[in-house]
């Protein structure tokens, strides 16, 4: 049976203008991580973010919510720019002295710095980009069609399910220690939130076992059909390669813009 | 007293959840919220606690919209016991898990574990107050649950569906016990249930939902005698009363006296077949 991209209501790709055809964007994807990983190159990573924003723009996301689902990559980031500056170098830009300690920028640190923000921005905005307009088991129905070994596709059903877990577990206990004052005022909230650390490991790990138990009487291992795998349609290829010639574009002008 | 005035609240997506309700409970009171799955009875229990906001109209409490009320003063009069015991116990024993709620509303250690104690008694679990949540059984769990929030001493309670998963003499229990709290504590109750033959003995009124609507609410005699109304939000009758509907229609046994308990059914083929006056 043919599978087809069916957008639905209940996701974001559902509500997107114009829905991306997954070989398309997850061969793109795919390429774009291993030249962003294997390249340093500052207007690479600049190049690729800018095509992978606009193109989610186009595509019928608001900044807002782009910006929202970035915030935890955006926080590693300027965590990460932060560290290296102040820290890693020998040319200092300026020093400042703040009761008797000397903070030091260094030029160095600044780059690497910038470079590595930039290396995970643009990294995550790749994977965002796979995310938001591939659904999981469009994903799945691609590493079948790809011929990837069974177990590797189980196991990302089950990485993708597991992070669920953690988030519905996390929900749950935060709801439950609300309703009993967790949350009321600063140190209460800090006890609360390092409770709902200690047992959420514990509690998602009780939640795992039975979930494998529930997989294993269906038989999961020997057999796990998301969807069949499809023919790799013509239309398809030439997306791909246009997508991808877009990307050596946005790369090529990214390395003329730093000659 | 415990309100929604015209209430309405869609989550994101979907085509209703609770559409322009009007419900109240006041203190010492049972009020049985019914209505098959989907309904949006634990919406709107949510929306009763202030853990959903209304897009549409206000819950209160006592005239004052709980979005005004400070959360701690809030969850400290208005509780809920959720339909799963497992989304509300998140401590590894019982005694620490009733302490919980205690430790937040800063009282002395030593008064914290008698209270726990004590709540834990209340509820027949004091035995298994050490003992890992984990080799608890389900009613067991449910018990720590009620436990956990009776121990803050709530003026309101909402139990989401408290009988589901007991046995048929845990839930009567469950309930005997909620009506005793009721009774000695003049705690208010809101019920969300499936269990139509406990309402006429443990509620005093009861709200039927239906597809996010409440189509009909008012003390438990009147409800069902709207039986229509009932079978139209895919309920049913007590089935001690369905039982004399039954006799009545196809048996041509002589009209009694409505029943939805079986002491009232007794007493009214008592009365039909000249045993008592």
């Amino acid at each position: 049976m043919e599978s087809t991209f069916h957008p639905s209501e209940a996701t974001f790709t559902g509500r997107l203008a114009r829905p991306a055809r997954p070989g398309t964007v997850i061969i793109f994807v795919l390429a774009g991580l291993t030249l962003v990983l294997s390249r340093p190159r500052l207007p690479l990573y600049l190049a690729v973010s800018f095509f992978c924003v606009c193109f989610l723009l186009a595509a019928g996301m608001g900044i807002l919510h782009l910006l929202r689902r970035l915030s935890a990559p955006l926080a590693i980031s300027g965590a990460l720019l932060v560290l290296q500056a102040f820290s890693r170098g020998d040319e200092a830009i300026f020093n400042l002295r703040v009761w008797g300690i000397t903070i030091s920028l260094y030029r160095e640190g600044l780059h690497t710095g910038v470079l590595l923000a930039c290396r995970v921005i643009c990294a995550c905005l790749l994977l965002a980009f796979l995310g938001f307009l591939v659904p999981v088991q469009e994903f799945l129905v691609f590493l079948r069609t790809m011929k990837v070994p069974e177990i590797f596709i189980i196991i990302s059903l089950m990485v993708y399910r597991f992070s669920g877990l953690i988030l519905e577990e996390a929900a749950r206990i935060r709801e439950a220690q609300r309703l009993r004052l967790g949350y009321a005022g600063f140190t209460r909230g800090v006890r609360s939130v390092s409770l709902l650390g200690a047992c959420l490991f514990l509690r998602v790990n009780d939640r795992s076992e039975r979930i494998y138990e529930a997989a294993r009487t269906r038989e999961v291992g020997t057999s796990l059909p998301p969807r069949t795998p499809r023919k790799w349609s013509m239309k398809e290829s030439r997306e791909a390669s246009l997508y991808l010639l877009a990307l050596l574009v946005f790369a090529a002008a990214g390395w003329m813009i730093r000659a | 007293m415990l309100s929604l005035e015209g209430v309405s609240f869609r989550y994101h997506g979907q085509a209703f959840s609770v559409e322009n309700v009007h419900l109240e409970v006041r203190r010492g009171e049972v009020l049985a919220l019914v209505g098959a799955n989907g309904s949006g009875k634990t919406t709107l229990l949510k929306l009763l606690i202030g853990l959903l906001k209304p897009q549409r109209g206000e819950a209160t409490l006592d005239g004052v919209p709980l979005q005004k009320i400070p959360e701690r003063e809030l969850f400290s009069r208005v509780s809920m016991v959720f339909q799963d015991p497992e989304d509300q116990i998140f401590m590894p024993t019982p005694l620490e898990d009733v302490g919980f709620g205690l430790v937040n509303q800063v009282i002395d250690h030593k008064e914290i574990y008698d209270i726990a104690i004590q709540a834990l008694a209340s509820v027949g679990m004091e035995g298994k107050s050490t003992v890992p949540v984990r080799n608890l059984s389900h009613g067991e769990k449910k018990r720590v649950a009620l436990a956990g929030v009776l121990a803050m001493r709530p003026q309101y309670l909402l139990l989401d569906e408290p009988t589901a998963g007991l046995d048929p003499m845990g839930s009567y229990r469950f309930m005997e016990l909620l009506c005793h709290l009721k009774t000695e504590q003049g705690m208010g109750m809101v019920v969300a249930t499936h269990d139509m033959d406990m309402i006429p003995v443990f509620c005093d009124r009861m709200a039927v939902l239906s597809k996010g609507t409440c189509i009909i609410q008012g003390p438990v005699k009147e409800v069902f005698s709207r039986k229509e109304l009932i079978r139209q939000a895919d309920l049913r009758l007590p089935r001690v009363t369905h039982l004399l509907e039954i006799l009545s229609q196809k048996d041509g046994f002589p009209d009694c006296d409505p029943a939805l308990t079986i002491g009232q059914a007794r007493r009214s083929l008592r009365r039909v077949i000249g045993l008592e006056g």
